[in-house]
């Protein structure tokens, strides 16, 4: 029985081919080439890294000083009808604040041509009841809901938010979550940039890794822990006998390294969860008294150090 | 797309209105109306003062108050804010990422503010025209031309800093620089013909030839020597009407072809 071929994968929707983008001396992105194709794309880096010159290449805000940037197959720079098919929520808290919620959504989505669905727009991110209040009256989480608003009022194809978590409180960031889902499930790309590793686990399996302007690694989250896990995790452990403890942390499985600093003690392990599991009943059994137990190293910017080391 | 309307035209209505709209908001608002009003008030205070108002006093009022000072400067503020407002506020982000062309976001806001306060200008200048008229032997049609050589001015000077905006960053100095000290010290060059290079030469000459077709008032010659016997007013319109296209497409230009970098963006 010959074998169904495979249907060809879907044609990318946005594309960088060497992109960079520098201001005078200061570089924005350096030789970016990915692909990125229908679903939800994570962009995640430390601020800094590169993420808002990345979205606002993609959104044709700005124009690539070399390479060549593609949305939905045309330059988004030069082609603004390509605008009609993008919803951008911008990272910056900017607004015109005498407008109501209400206005503000139905101006913005009268220039994608659907004013009528402004309302729609506003009970999709929960913003109803305030609708006809002033933006200047808003909350952060409000206005981030808002700049959702006329993101997605006109339904696009393709969704680029820039940091869409900030200022929002638990339920409102499940909320942008299952949007985000649901434009998913709807055949749309969504493109979100985050600096908070955990936020874009929450999001998406596929993850853009920048850092100082570069592109580090492109895939899956699994793809991309599997390069973080070659690099030992740092532990620090809070102890009035850091000597004692340094010696008794030495026999943990995954252990490679111990560091005794002035009242505290420096592990740095291959496998963090049989310390933080074995330490609690360790100490029982030994006596050792234990002040403190933290990760040292769970900043994004240590991450993307053993990125680029 | 649902809406009928093809998008060019509705988007530019729609930038358009809301710049029209918007135009007066705020405490700039509120500073731009005061100055625009300020050569009313002055008529008015003149007027009831007691004191004898000449020819003389109504030019020199007319002339070198509102068409040197006010009209410019209200083109200045205005014309700066035409996509300052938006880059500054950050709020032209919205815009850029919507189907239309950014010229067509630079014109629909210039013709909205300009529409705004052409009529602001027309007005007040009408009302400071017709306070002049209890002391000055002015008719209606003057009154009415003079009030649209101010509001015309104006929107000459508004294109010409707007388009400055897309060039210099501190358009607002610039502009002063351009449209006072510059403006003022060659519009003051006589025999040279380098006059004709200012706006308010030409705002001028129609204020002259509206008021005494062969400037024969004794006033007009000390205030307006620079003016040549040969300019017409259809010469000083075209004259106008070239500053502002001209000044028009370098901005539209100017905005399609370079990128709109906001102040404090992240990377």
């Amino acid at each position: 029985m010959i074998p169904e071929p495979r249907p060809p994968a879907p044609p990318p929707i946005a594309t960088f081919e060497h992109a960079a983008k520098w201001y005078g001396q200061v570089i924005g992105l350096v030789d970016a080439t990915v692909q990125i194709g229908p679903g939800v794309t994570g962009l995640l880096g430390p601020n800094g890294a590169g993420k808002s010159t990345f979205l606002k290449l993609l959104t044709g805000q700005l124009q690539p000083s070399q390479g060549t940037v593609r949305l939905l197959g045309a330059d988004p720079f030069a082609t603004t009808s390509v605008h009609a098919r993008l919803g951008f929520l911008p990272e910056q808290d900017a607004f015109y604040e005498d407008m109501t919620g209400r206005a503000f959504v139905r101006f913005l989505a009268g220039l994608q041509g659907c004013a009528e669905r402004a309302d729609e727009a506003l009970q999709r991110v929960g913003l109803t009841e305030a609708a006809g209040r002033k933006i200047r009256t808003y909350s952060k989480g409000m206005r981030q809901r808002v700049k959702l608003a006329q993101a997605i009022a006109h339904d696009p194809q393709v969704l680029v938010l820039d940091e869409p978590l900030t200022g929002m409180d638990p339920v409102a960031r499940r909320q942008m979550i299952d949007l985000m889902r649901d434009f998913e499930r709807r055949g749309a790309t969504v493109v979100v940039s985050s600096h908070i590793l955990h936020e874009v686990e929450a999001m998406t399996d596929r993850v853009i890794l920048l850092y100082q302007g570069r592109v580090r690694a492109v895939g899956t989250r699994e793809e991309i822990r599997g390069l973080l896990d070659k690099h030992p995790h740092q532990i620090r452990v809070q102890t009035s006998r850091a000597r004692d403890v340094a010696r008794a942390l030495l026999d943990l499985p995954g252990v490679v390294g111990v560091r005794v600093d002035d009242g505290s003690v420096h592990v740095d392990t291959t496998d963090p969860e049989a310390v933080y599991d074995r330490l609690p009943r360790f100490v029982l059994e030994e006596g050792l008294p234990v002040d403190g137990l933290e990760a040292a190293d769970v900043g994004l910017d240590a991450i993307f150090d053993y990125l680029v080391k | 797309m649902s809406s009928s309307q093809r998008p060019l035209p509705r988007n530019f209505l729609l930038l358009f209105g809301n710049a029209a709209s918007r135009a007066f908001l705020g405490r700039r608002g509120l500073v731009l109306i005061l100055l625009a009003a300020l050569p009313a008030v002055l008529a008015w205070f003149v007027v009831h003062s007691g004191a004898r108002v000449g020819m003389d006093v109504f030019l020199g009022a007319t002339l070198m108050f509102a068409f040197q000072f006010i009209v410019p400067f209200l083109g200045l503020l205005v014309g700066v804010a035409v996509l300052g407002d938006e880059i500054e506020g950050r709020t032209v982000t919205y815009l850029f990422t919507r189907p239309q062309s950014r010229p067509v976001v630079f014109l629909a806001r210039y013709l909205g503010f300009a529409t705004a306060f052409a009529v602001l200008v027309f007005v007040t200048t009408f009302l400071a025209a017709h306070f002049w008229s209890s002391g000055v032997p002015i008719t209606p049609r003057q009154v009415a031309g003079t009030a649209g050589i101010a509001a015309l001015g104006f929107v000459v000077y508004a294109a010409f800093f707007a388009a400055l905006r897309m060039y210099v960053s501190r358009a607002l100095f610039v502009g002063f620089i351009l449209g006072f000290i510059f403006e003022g010290a060659i519009s003051k060059l006589p025999g040279t013909g380098i006059a004709r290079c200012s706006v308010w030469h030409h705002v001028a000459l129609l204020e002259v030839r509206l008021f005494d077709p062969t400037a024969t008032t004794h006033e007009l010659r000390e205030l307006l020597s620079g003016i040549g016997a040969d300019e017409t007013a259809a010469g000083s319109l075209m004259t106008l009407g070239a500053i502002l296209v001209v000044s028009l497409a370098a901005g539209a230009w100017r905005v399609r072809t370079q990128e709109t970098r906001l102040a404090n963006a992240a990377t």
